[in-house]
């Protein structure tokens, strides 16, 4: 509903804004004439404010030759523009106190600046400054190229087992976009140029592809006024929207390997599974399904491999479905010392007892601990940015975010027993084990 | 900042009318350089002065012994405990107990009084409670965080732990095996394994030197009876700093940690550290490893938290490597060479050593040029000392950034926590900011030149036997 407003408001910019009303929160969003949504989260506690400002673009929407130029052009965004010289964006940010940082990921690109509220006005006008008017020299570009390579270096090859998720994830999404590391690898960074950049940011760095949180002291009314004013008078531009290949279903591959360095063996399982764009309706019942298995060390996954039958030291499963594409369910674990077959066959096991223990009651306990904890997003505003944030600029809607409890509440245990079959059976997935070097044979 | 007069206190059109003639006249009287502007912003803002309310008070409990700072901050229904026992962290094992300290914070909620591991766990997930235990060379802290509305629970659930842990065996046994384990992965990550060698040349045979989480040897004879000993030896009264903030006033306030913490010992096992010589004068460790980047890290004297210099040495720190992407040695090496992806600077202060650290990361290929660089950079501000420009800027920054530090109702626990321990006095926050606009550029500059010597330790960790 939300989405259809922006075209409609982008389109004939004829409405200043369109509201829905937050439930649960003190939440509420609008849309600028140029497209630009705003959300305003109200949290009056301290005198501090999050600014947001969350790109529609990511790595996934990198084209062929042209990978890693998302992260470069977010470190680029730091080095100046028409009217802020170079270097001053960082130094005027700081001697006015923010924490002004940025992140690029597969689907979204965000800057963001935890500062004090007297300072919002600047910190607005650099973000809506930079957003269509960055300068781009060669110089600076070859630099910052530079620095992203050392990135590359210290992040994954300081870390013996990146390697192993690097290729885990290529295996599984194949030509999918999310099986590209974000970083671009060292060979596709050294050959960007500055026109890579420059083609990118005009494509895509857009009022009508951004969504802009501002979270903490400030009322919606002021918010809208100070919307308007620094980001009021910037043009839309027709951007494009990624183009995702399927991944076809039963698609299983497995991925063995040793590294050198690596004391500890790795089991991971990955599925490809539904998100808030893709099959939207079983999201919650994954985030069940995922607190239920693993929430705490009372879940039954927990319970059975590491505590009963001590086939693994640690074990955890996670759930991401705020993502434009396919979303994903991991299992992650460190086995005891095993057989890799036997670990496996523990862990298919402990799975479908899991399952198959579970009753409606179980569920409602685990529903409470799933909410139990909702209150504290009221307290630090930055939490509730970040979250608010990426849910909209991945075109999913703030219901997920207003009705999160009730959504939750209406799930049933056939649901969650349904999503964790169509996981396990039907979703295309990958095993992974990596083997510390000495350990290959055994 | 300065105060608007009172005829544009009110947001009306009019007030934007001057507001734009205003900006307008000194666009053209001082050639509107964006400095200008953006000193506009803020000095116009509609959202300034605006300060945060919070007040810190003194609670003194007679069956407690022991002062606490409290905040009532009543934005959401929610309490935040936070205490910490001095003198109880991984430093203060006596020999052979190596990891008794980090394996009884990891296993003290499996299982106390009345409650077995799992009964506790439920309770805490089903009520939103949260309670985590951490520890370091000096202390034995933890946090509890819970809705108002299950503070009784929360209450009855911390003291069991703080009293009557109990260590289940089935857990303790877990944990060791997962400590055990951890001990033999350290190595994977070469900034750990560079940290933990660098501790051994700085600290020598001090208890600070060894490895926090113990050895292979001293984790597999640890019993569940050394971690019951230490929680009855060292969570004691005396040694307790305690920080409430959250939806109460002072009297539940009161009532709340006479509840928790009224019942432990009186006084702590006593314990002495031996005192700390470093020695300045070594070599630099050099490890050799197969690795994409080569890491360098720094230690030097540092000052204490209540010495004099503090806030002079604070702010240098801040300049030259404390401040992120603006500060000098980020400036030199990152923005304008591209050497690496990051460079820093940091204060430690601990019970028995401060001191001032920095380091970096860079491929082989630019480890020479990175290294002469950082030391070009910090011998120079001991001969050149900052300039008022970058002391005025760093003021700015921490003045304007005090705000901040009220963004969670746990971090401002923590907070009132850390006041008591370094005795910063029931009036910190009101004082805080006049410390730092306190210090002049020649106290700055002594500072400078005291602390950034020749006399630092080096340590590094690289592919250095293929060339760099």
């Amino acid at each position: 509903m939300q989405k259809y407003f922006a075209i409609l408001t982008a389109l004939f910019g004829a409405l200043f804004s369109f509201e829905v009303k937050a439930q649960n929160f003190a939440m509420e969003d609008f849309y600028l004439d140029n497209g630009l949504q705003v959300i305003v989260i109200e949290n009056h506690k301290a005198p501090i404010v999050k600014q947001m400002l969350f790109y529609k673009v990511g790595a996934a929407d990198e084209k062929a030759g042209q990978k890693g130029i998302a992260h470069l052009l977010e470190h680029m965004m730091f080095r100046g523009t028409d009217k802020v010289e170079k270097q001053t964006l960082n130094k005027v940010l700081e001697e006015n106190g923010a924490e002004s940082n940025a992140f690029t990921a597969q689907d979204v690109t965000a800057y963001h600046q935890f500062l004090d509220v007297s300072r919002l006005e600047l910190a607005m006008f650099l973000e809506a400054d930079r957003m269509r008017g960055l300068a781009f020299d060669e110089d600076t570009f070859v630099t910052e190229r530079d620095i992203v390579f050392q990135e590359r270096k210290q992040v994954i090859e300081n870390n013996p087992a990146a390697k192993f998720f690097e290729n885990l994830n290529k295996i599984l999404w194949q030509e999918h976009p999310y099986g590209t590391p974000i970083t671009g690898y060292d060979s596709d960074i050294a050959g960007l140029s500055v026109d890579d950049a420059k083609e990118f940011y005009n494509k895509y760095y857009a009022p009508n592809n951004a969504v802009l949180v501002l979270s903490g002291d400030i009322d919606v009314k002021t918010a809208k006024e100070l919307a308007e004013k620094y980001y009021g008078n910037i043009k839309a531009t027709q951007t494009e929207k990624a183009d995702y290949p399927q991944i076809a279903e039963n698609y299983k591959a497995r991925l063995e390997m040793s590294l050198p360095d690596v004391k500890l063996k790795r089991f991971v399982k990955i599925f490809v599974a539904p998100s808030l764009n893709h099959d939207a309706d079983k999201v919650y019942a994954l985030e069940l399904l995922s607190q239920y298995l693993c929430g705490d060390e009372n879940a039954p996954l927990y319970q059975d491999m590491v505590v009963k039958d001590k086939a693994a030291l640690s074990i955890d499963t996670g759930y991401d479905g705020v993502v434009k594409s396919y979303g994903s369910f991991v299992i992650s674990a460190v086995p005891a010392d095993i057989n890799t077959d036997e670990f496996e066959a523990k862990l298919l096991k402990s799975w479908q007892r899991a399952l198959k223990n579970l009753t409606e009651e179980k569920l409602n306990l685990v529903k409470r601990k799933l909410l139990a904890d909702m209150v504290y997003l009221k307290d630090n505003p930055e939490t509730l940015a970040q979250i608010t944030g990426r849910v909209a600029a991945v075109g999913g809607s703030l219901e997920y975010v207003d009705m999160y409890a009730e959504k939750i509440n209406e799930v049933s245990f056939d649901e969650v027993r349904q999503v964790a079959e169509d996981l396990w059976q039907k979703a295309p997935q990958v095993t992974g084990i990596l083997y510390p070097e000495e350990t290959v044979n055994e | 900042m300065s105060k608007k007069p009172a005829y544009l206190k009110t947001k009306s059109s009019s007030y934007w009318v001057i507001c734009a003639l205003l900006a307008a006249i000194a666009w053209f009287v001082y050639g509107a350089g964006n400095d200008f502007e953006l000193k506009y912003l803020v000095e116009n803002s509609v959202l300034k002065n605006r300060s945060f309310q919070g007040n810190v008070e003194e609670i003194f409990v007679p069956s407690l012994k022991t002062k606490a700072y409290f905040m009532e901050e009543n934005t959401n229904p929610l309490v935040a405990v936070s205490f910490l026992f001095d003198e109880a962290g991984t430093a203060y094992e006596e020999n052979g107990k190596e990891g008794l300290v980090a394996l009884s914070a990891a296993t003290i909620k499996d299982g106390a009084g009345e409650y077995s591991a799992k009964d506790l766990k439920e309770q805490m997930a089903v009520n939103g409670i949260k309670i985590a235990f951490s520890a370091n060379k000096d202390w034995f802290a933890g946090t509890l965080v819970t809705p108002k509305e299950n503070l009784p629970q929360a209450v009855d659930i911390l003291k069991n732990i703080l009293l009557k842990p109990n260590f289940e065996n089935e857990y303790f046994k877990l944990a060791k095996a997962q400590t055990i384990k951890v001990l033999k992965t350290e190595k994977e990550n070469p900034q750990k394994e560079l940290q933990l060698e660098f501790n051994k040349k700085i600290y020598q045979d001090h208890p600070y030197a060894k490895n926090p989480l113990g050895t292979e040897e001293s984790v597999n004879a640890l019993k569940r009876r050394d971690l019951k000993n230490f929680v009855k030896n060292n969570l004691a009264k005396e040694n307790l700093h305690l920080g409430i903030a959250g939806d109460l006033n002072k009297e539940e306030a009161a009532h709340l940690i006479a509840g928790i913490f009224s019942e432990l010992p009186d006084k702590p096992q006593a314990k002495n550290l031996p005192p700390l010589h470093i020695n300045w004068q070594q070599e630099p460790l050099q490890i050799n490893r197969k690795s994409g980047q080569t890491i360098v890290t720094f230690a030097g004297m540092g000052t204490c938290r209540k010495c004099e210099d503090f806030y002079s040495l604070y702010i240098a720190n801040y300049i030259f490597g404390g401040s992120g992407l603006n500060s000098k040695i980020n400036m030199s090496l990152r923005e304008k060479e591209g050497l690496t992806y990051g460079a820093y600077s940091a204060l430690v202060i601990t019970n028995k050593a401060n001191l001032l650290v920095a380091g970096f990361s860079t491929t082989p290929d630019n480890y020479v040029r990175a290294q002469n660089m950082f030391y070009d950079e910090w011998l120079n501000v001991a001969k050149e000392g900052f300039s008022e420009d970058e002391l005025t800027a760093a003021k700015n920054y921490l003045t304007s950034s005090y705000n901040l530090r009220f963004a969670s109702i746990d971090g401002i626990a923590d907070m009132l926590v850390m006041m008591q321990k370094y005795d910063l006095g029931l009036d910190f926050l009101q004082k805080r900011n006049d410390y730092v606009n306190a210090v002049t550029l020649q106290q700055l500059n002594d500072a400078a030149a005291k602390y950034f010597t020749k006399e630092i330790l080096r340590a590094e960790i690289g592919n250095f036997k293929e060339g760099n």
